[in-house]
Formats: structure tokens, C-alpha cells, sequence
């Protein structure tokens, strides 16, 4: 009987080979739509909700982007001041003064999702599109988005969310990352298991919106949360492969840090909110609830595995170097290094290849499109190192989720 | 949706598929692993049977005790280097237990060319050979234990390195359950492991130079 850690390992690998499998094959049967959006077939009208607070560096850009849209319906773009203490209302005055579709509502602080809200019960649009205030979609996305609303029972749209400046290594680990998240996310789409419209630019039918309520105040991630809403309220949610929004990603590790601990916070809300749910509710219960806690337990799992064998074997080479010093023997000898592999190494192996080939493949299909090119070191560093982190944020978020020791701010 | 169920069975049968044969390829290298390590061991099993059978003929006189101590040297030297073989690919060995049956029948084995040293040392009386037994835990999980055992490998290694044919250094794994194996550990009063025994009088748990093993040997 194989002792636990490989079978642990073994289990671990088949779950992270299956998904693999699955994309794989989504990708092989779906591949002629990735790049496909239907023609509207209705003239819906469309209303833009900017929440900001304290944005005086990026609002005036993000407004005046959305403000040249090539969709004919636009009918106002809204900026929810959310108790700003920089200039960013007096910003947004002087855009309303500027351009007869600027609306501007000022409120106290009550966080984005109340913002939302607040936006949603002034808007005219048939059509809400969220747009965060450090994002830019570019002047296609809502015309390339819009056609998928021709089925009734699509609630949302998201798009590609790219990021903006890349003037970092950060950036550039970030800027990889996003087109993975992607072209991954697209292929969710195929499996009708989409399971956030990112705040940078989502498109949401307004009477899906009123009918669940809104944007849920209480989770760190509003955006997760009205997906799954919207899912389990038998809504569709569809992905335009073929837009994008720009959006300004963490400069310092310090603020990804904090970007990341709120992201997965607002993700166990959500997986708590909806646990009743587990196998049960179509495509949420099956697929989105598992998916989503599989990924995570799979993150603390590998990291724990890898934790757990490197600091035995930093203690081992520890002990045995301090004892061979004092022995006055040699601290390594050639009869320690075994080459031989086992099997597990094989497994390991095959999963890290077939990993490296989807970052490679999402890369090379979305930058074939968009026009750029991702340095071959960049992709090596973020497929080994960066890739890392993950389990860390898991696991940091998931003890400050546990004491209650977090914020939205 | 039909279409997109189907991906879901698809996607498993594929990963059972991609599973399988890794665990079949597994299997099917550890049992190579196994049977190179069985052939040599029934080698092996025949030169101890040639050292019985020049212990034999001291008795009757048709040969010297240089002879007999050459070859059981020559034995041990051999299954100290299939040893460390055997070791190696049981680190690596994750699917089957295999190996495991192997390393026992090794170690019996070694505890069978100990008490033939001992019996040697007893027909010739004033030969210069040095038995060095190195009594080991073969499943040891805890670090401290895992780290003095390598250390101890190391010390030894160099030992026989600097003594040649002087010393018999013979490594046992104490925790297979060879019931002569564990008589010899009473007789000897060893109560902790690893431990290094030298010609039948000294014991050592804790580490020792190579220079002050060499001290103990004759």
C-alpha cells in the first residue's frame, strides 16, 4: 500500500490532469467560436456605472473612454462618487460640464457594491455596463458584447481584461496572468461555468440586476458574488472574446498582496453564502462550487506537499551537515545523490508540461490577436515562481477570512 | 448542454486514460528495478554459498584462512555495493512494496556473512580481519534518525575506504523481523539504532571520526 503523501500526490495530480483534460478538449471542440459574437438583434439601450473613490488620477481617462464607444445607444455614463476625499467629485463635475451624457452622483462612503446599487436605481439603460474607475474598455466592447443579450436568458457579459502599463516585472507576471485567466475564463464559457464579470467592464441586463437585488454589499468581491446570483437564478452568463478592457494592476507586491487577500476573502464568502447549493442547481452546484473550492483546496494541498517535503529536507541536510562537521566526514558524498526517478516524478513532470503548454497556447492564441508578444523568460518565471504565490494568498486570506481580520479598503 | 456534458466524461476518461498508463509505466519500472536487483541477489546468494563451502574446507584443511578472508571480503564488498543499489531505488520506490521483500532478503543475507565472520574469527584464530556491523533502522521516519544514519553511511564509507580489505563492513537493517539477527542484537546488548559495532566488543550510537573508528579496528 503506498504510504498517504502518495497517495495524497497521486490524487492531487489526477484532479489538476483532469482539468487540464477538460480545457483541452473544450478548447479542440469550441475552437471555430472563440473568436465569434453574435449580431444584436435588439437596439438595447446602455448605461455605464463608474464607482470611484478617491480616483483623481485615472476617473478623467476612464470616462472619457467609455465616452467613445462606437455603440450607437450609449445613453449616459455615471459616475458614483463614493465619498471621495481627493478631487475626483470635482473631476467628475467638470466631465458633466464637458459632455451632455456625464451624470455624476455623490454619496457618502458605503463601499462599491452600494455604489452599484445607488447607480442602478438612476440608470435608463435596458443595458447596466460596469466599468471600474482605473479601467478602460476599448471602444468595441460594448458593441462586440451586446449580441449575446439576443438570448433571454443571458444576465451578463463579461470580456477580456488585459492589463494597462506594463512598466514592471510585477506588471509583466500580471499582464500574463490576466491573458491566461482570460482565455481560460472563455473557455468556462463553453461549459456555461463562468463565474465572475470582473469589475473593469461587464455588461448586465438591468431587470436580471432589480430582480436579484443588486450587487451584494456585504462580500469583498461583488463581482463573483451577482455571477453566482445571477447562475442560480437561472441566468446565463456569456464571455466576448473578441473586446477588452485595459485595467491598472498592483505596481508593488505589497498592494497585489492586498488585491489578492480581498479577492480570495470575497471568493470564500461566496462559497460559503452558496454551499447549500454543492451538486445540486444546475451548473453552479455542479461544476462552478467545486470547481472554484477544488482550485483552491488544490492550491494549499500543493503548496503544503511542497512545503512539507522542502523543510524536511532542509532539516535532513541541516542535521546531517552539522553532524558530518563535527564527525569530520565529508558533508556530501557522491553514494547521496540518486538520479533515479520514480514515478511520481514522471506524473509531476507530464502535469508541469502539459501546464507550461496551456500558459503557452492561451498566450499565443490571445496575443495573435491583440498584437504582442510575451518574453519566453517572463512566461518560465510565471509558469515556476510567480505561479507560487497563489497558495501563499490562498492561505493568508483564508486565516484572515477565518478571525475576521479584514476590510474592503 | 448535452454537447456539454459529454466534455465533462470525456475530459475524466482521458485523465483515467493519461493515469493509467503512468501507473502501469510506474508498476512495470519498479518491478524492472525489482528483478535486476533479484538477479544479482541470487549472485549473490551463490557466493555465500561458496563461502560456506571454504569454511568447510578449512576444517578439512584444503585451504588457508587468507583464502576464506579474501573471499568473504569479496562477498561483502559485493553486496555492500548491491546495497547501496537497492537503497537507492527503494527511495524511489512508490508503487509496490517489491523492493521491501528484496532489501529483507538482503539483509538476512548480511546477517548470515556476519555469523560466518564470526565463525571465520573463530577457526582462525590470530587473522587480521575487523568486523564492522552497522545496525540501521530501514523505515525510519523520524529526521533526526534519518540524518544520523546518513551520517553514519558517510563515516563508515570512509572507513573502508582507507582500510581496504581489513575491515568486513556489513550494514543490517534491524527491522525486518530476522529472528538471528535480532538473537545476535540481544547477545550483544544493543538496545538503540543506529549503532556500529566493531569485532563483536564495541559499541558506538553516537558519531565518531573515522580516525577514532580506525583506532578500535586491529
Amino acid at each position: 500500500m503506498p504510504e498517504t503523501l502518495t497517495i495524497i500526490y497521486l490524487i492531487y495530480t489526477f484532479v489538476a490532469l483532469y482539468f487540464l483534460s477538460l480545457f483541452a478538449l473544450t478548447f479542440a471542440q469550441n475552437r471555430k467560436e472563440i473568436f465569434s459574437v453574435p449580431k444584436p438583434e435588439k437596439d438595447y439601450s446602455v448605461s455605464v456605472l463608474i464607482p470611484a473613490f478617491n480616483e483623481e488620477d485615472s476617473i478623467r481617462e476612464t470616462v472619457e473612454t467609455a465616452l467613445k464607444s462606437d455603440y450607437k445607444n450609449l445613453l449616459e455614463v455615471i459616475v458614483i462618487n463614493d465619498g471621495s476625499s481627493d478631487s475626483t467629485l470635482k473631476i467628475a463635475l467638470e466631465l458633466r460640464e464637458k459632455y451632455s451624457k456625464v451624470k455624476v452622483l455623490n454619496k457618502q462612503n458605503s463601499g462599491k457594491a452600494d455604489s452599484l446599487n445607488h447607480g442602478i436605481r438612476y440608470a435608463k439603460g435596458d443595458l447596466i455596463a460596469v466599468v471600474d474607475a482605473d479601467s478602460y474598455p476599448d471602444e468595441h466592447a460594448i458593441s462586440s458584447m451586446v449580441g449575446f443579450f439576443n438570448e433571454e436568458k443571458v444576465g451578463a457579459v463579461t470580456t477580456r481584461i488585459l492589463v494597462r502599463h506594463k512598466d514592471n516585472f510585477l506588471r509583466k507576471m500580471q499582464a500574463i496572468e490576466y491573458k491566461v485567466i482570460a482565455f481560460t475564463r472563455k473557455l468556462l464559457d463553453f461549459l456555461d461555468s463562468i463565474y465572475v464579470t470582473p469589475g473593469p467592464m461587464a455588461l448586465y441586463r438591468k431587470e436580471a440586476l432589480i430582480k436579484i437585488g443588486g450587487f451584494d454589499k456585504k462580500n469583498m468581491t461583488e463581482d463573483i458574488e451577482v455571477t453566482w446570483h445571477l447562475i442560480h437564478d437561472g441566468y446565463d452568463v456569456r464571455m466576448s472574446f473578441i473586446a477588452k478592457s485595459t485595467s491598472i494592476a498592483p505596481d508593488t507586491l505589497k498592494k497585489w498582496f492586498k488585491q489578492r487577500i480581498r479577492w480570495n476573502i470575497g471568493g470564500y464568502q461566496t462559497i460559503l453564502k452558496y454551499k447549500k447549493f454543492f451538486f445540486r442547481k444546475g451548473m453552479l452546484g455542479y461544476f462552478i462550487l467545486p470547481f472554484f473550492s477544488v482550485s483552491l483546496v488544490l492550491g494549499i494541498f500543493g503548496l503544503g506537499i511542497l512545503f512539507y517535503r522542502m523543510s524536511r529536507r532542509l532539516l535532513l541536510s541541516y542535521l546531517s551537515t552539522k553532524s558530518s562537521i563535527a564527525s569530520q566526514t565529508a558533508i556530501l558524498a557522491l553514494q547521496d545523490i540518486n538520479l533515479n526517478p520514480s514515478v511520481l516524478n514522471f506524473l509531476g513532470a507530464v502535469l508541469f508540461v502539459l501546464g507550461l503548454w496551456f500558459v503557452f497556447f492561451a498566450l499565443k492564441t490571445i496575443n495573435k490577436h491583440i498584437g504582442e508578444n510575451d518574453n519566453f523568460f517572463s512566461v518560465i518565471f510565471y509558469s515556476l515562481i510567480y505561479i507560487l504565490l497563489r497558495p501563499i494568498v490562498i492561505i493568508v486570506s483564508l486565516y484572515k477570512f477565518s478571525t475576521g481580520k479584514y476590510s474592503w479598503r | 448542454m448535452e454537447n456539454k456534458k459529454h466534455v465533462f466524461w470525456q475530459a475524466f476518461f482521458v485523465t483515467v486514460l493519461i493515469f493509467l498508463v503512468g501507473l502501469v509505466l510506474g508498476v512495470y519500472l519498479e518491478q524492472i528495478r525489482t528483478d535486476n536487483l533479484s538477479i544479482a541477489f541470487y549472485d549473490s546468494e551463490v557466493s555465500l554459498y561458496d563461502s560456506f563451502a571454504l569454511g568447510k574446507l578449512i576444517e578439512w584443511n584444503f585451504t588457508s584462512c587468507e583464502n576464506l578472508k579474501e573471499a568473504s571480503i569479496n562477498f561483502a564488498d559485493k553486496i555492500y555495493g548491491e546495497a547501496r543499489e537497492l537503497e537507492r531505488y527503494d527511495e524511489k520506490s512508490k508503487l509496490t512494496e517489491s523492493i521491501k521483500s528484496v532489501h529483507r532478503k538482503y539483509d538476512l543475507l548480511r546477517t548470515i556473512l556476519w555469523i560466518n565472520a564470526i565463525d571465520l574469527k573463530g577457526k582462525c584464530a590470530g587473522m587480521k580481519m575487523n568486523t564492522v556491523v552497522y545496525l540501521y533502522v530501514y523505515d525510519a521516519e523520524k529526521i533526526e534518525t534519518k540524518s544520523n544514519q546518513a551520517v553514519w553511511g558517510r563515516i563508515l564509507s570512509e572507513v573502508k575506504e582507507k582500510e581496504g580489505n581489513n575491515v568486513l563492513l556489513i550494514p543490517i537493517a534491524v527491522d525486518q523481523n530476522i529472528e538471528s539477527l535480532d538473537l545476535l542484537i540481544g547477545k550483544h546488548k544493543i538496545e538503540k539504532f543506529p549503532a556500529v559495532l566493531i569485532n563483536e566488543k564495541d559499541v558506538f550510537y553516537e558519531h565518531r571520526t573515522s580516525d577514532e573508528i580506525q583506532g578500535y579496528l586491529n
